[in-house]
């Protein structure tokens, strides 16, 4: 994967969620764009740079939220780990795939979002930290899934420009064929 | 890196994280996102005035966060309105005060204009805005006549505003109405006699005043429709007391306390969709024609003489 790619796309999309905040909530809830890419280099890169891309972006999330610093990028790490195992069954391309999982990471972030929402206050015995919304969480993790198609669709345009490179067809070291000599 | 090697690096830095998010004070959290938060703004802002000025052609209402009817009142009257709150509010603490030792005047000549960059992600209700010079954390932000929040953080060029809706954002105000005088020559703002009312934010959008009790309330007089300004000299500058903090839509008595009544008031300008606001610096602004002037004074090549 091209990181330089990957951090523009990054910018861009935490550009964009920060300067539509305010405008494109529905029930008080706004969808996280980043997400989305976070799904989609899951999707397609190779594992070690998919898990490392989901933290980066969770950290990127970190920077402009109110929440505690490391909460998105714990979030997206776990979310990331759920993709990663589970797109060797699924459809890549599928706009089904991209709702799907999408709701599935978003699932997995609302719920640690959920429970540092409930514990933070409580370990640092804050009085006016903002009270966990089971409703505010679902609302967001779904508005997140329904955009995520369009997102992925955007992304897929660009595809060649991350410059993927699936597990299976990456070159062989030398180091590789001397594992396989010896085993 | 073999994938062994990379899952035990993975969950190091999982657990690094999963660790920080739950065990660091949010407060040395704000130090580290202060200096980066600017970075947004070349594509920040030019989306966000797109949208604001695409919004405001669909919704039909004026720019920059005000809420459909709010902008039917003429300007001058919006400006003659919020003159008589803030010098009736002024008068009152400059006597009480046996004197002018704080800043009085309009407020708006105090302030400095900071662009909006957008909203941070969380439950926290809080814009970031870019900062210009001499605009410090603490600092309260207005826009046309209404109060909008409070400077946190600054830091690298660009500054949190923390928003008079956001949860625990708590300030001391009045109630009171305005009408016309008697002549009908002059609109003056007469204020509810309840004792000071503790002006809360509830995180929804909404500002909420559960410190007085429903006769307290009944014996003022004080309706649905009455406005809700500003009046805490100790904590804020004199020249925005009397700014509107919101507008009663809801008075009802408390579930758990059938005594106390709760207040509901909502801001009169839709607080996120904001694309400017005033930082009151507590400086004079000089007008730019006025610094034209001046520029050009200096600039100007001495004549030559004859």
């Amino acid at each position: 994967m091209y990181w330089i790619t990957f951090f523009i796309a990054g910018y861009t999309a935490l550009a964009l969620q920060t300067a539509l905040a305010g405008y494109i909530h529905i029930a008080g809830a706004a969808p996280d764009l980043l997400l989305p890419l976070a799904v989609f280099v899951c999707i397609n890169a190779r594992r070690p740079q998919a898990l490392l891309g989901a933290v980066i972006l969770g950290l990127f999330q970190d920077m402009f939220s109110s929440r505690p610093l490391g909460l998105h990028a714990f979030a997206y790490g776990l979310a990331g780990l759920l993709v990663v195992g589970a797109r060797p069954v699924v459809h890549r391309d599928h706009p089904l795939t991209c709702f799907a999982m999408t709701l599935a990471a978003a699932g997995m972030v609302a719920a640690v979002v959920l429970v540092n929402q409930w514990a933070y206050p409580r370990i640092h015995r804050l009085a006016d930290w903002p009270a966990a919304s089971v409703a505010a969480e679902a609302y967001r993790a779904a508005y997140t899934a329904f955009v995520a198609p369009a997102v992925m669709a955007a992304l897929n345009r660009v595809r060649r420009l991350f410059g993927f490179r699936p597990d299976h067809v990456f070159a062989p070291r030398a180091g590789d064929a001397w594992r396989e000599r010896r085993t | 890196m073999s994938y062994v090697r990379f899952n035990h690096v993975f969950a190091v830095l999982l657990l690094g994280c999963g660790a920080a998010a739950f065990l660091v004070p949010v407060r040395y959290a704000g130090r580290v996102r202060g200096e980066v938060q600017g970075v947004l703004a070349p594509v920040a802002l030019p989306v966000r005035s797109a949208v604001n000025a695409i919004s405001a052609r669909l919704a039909g209402a004026p720019e920059n966060g005000a809420l459909p009817g709010a902008g039917a009142a003429p300007a001058e009257l919006e400006r003659l309105r919020v003159a008589v709150a803030s010098l009736t509010v002024q008068v009152d603490e400059l006597r009480r005060l046996a004197g002018g030792r704080e800043l009085a005047g309009d407020a708006q000549r105090y302030s400095v204009p900071a662009r909006v960059l957008g909203a941070e992600d969380g439950p926290r209700h809080v814009l970031l805005v870019r900062a210009g010079d001499g605009v410090a954390a603490g600092m309260p932000a207005v826009w046309r006549d209404s109060i909008v929040g409070r400077i946190v953080s600054c830091a690298g060029g660009s500054a949190r505003l923390r928003l008079l809706t956001d949860r625990g954002f708590r300030v001391s105000g009045a109630f009171g109405r305005f009408r016309t005088t008697a002549d009908g020559t002059a609109v003056e703002f007469v204020a509810a006699a309840t004792p000071p009312p503790l002006v809360e934010g509830r995180g929804d959008g909404t500002l909420a005043i559960a410190n007085l009790t429903c006769r307290q309330l009944d014996e003022a007089g004080v309706r649905v429709g009455d406005w809700v300004v500003l009046r805490d000299a100790d904590d804020w500058p004199l020249p925005v007391n009397g700014y509107v903090l919101g507008q009663v839509v809801q008075i009802a008595p408390q579930p758990g306390a059938r005594l106390f009544a709760e207040v509901i008031a909502r801001p009169k300008l839709n607080l996120g969709q904001l694309r400017e606001v005033m930082v009151v610096t507590g400086v004079e602004r000089v007008p730019a024609g006025a610094a034209r002037a001046v520029a050009g004074v200096r600039s100007a090549p001495a004549a030559k003489p004859r």
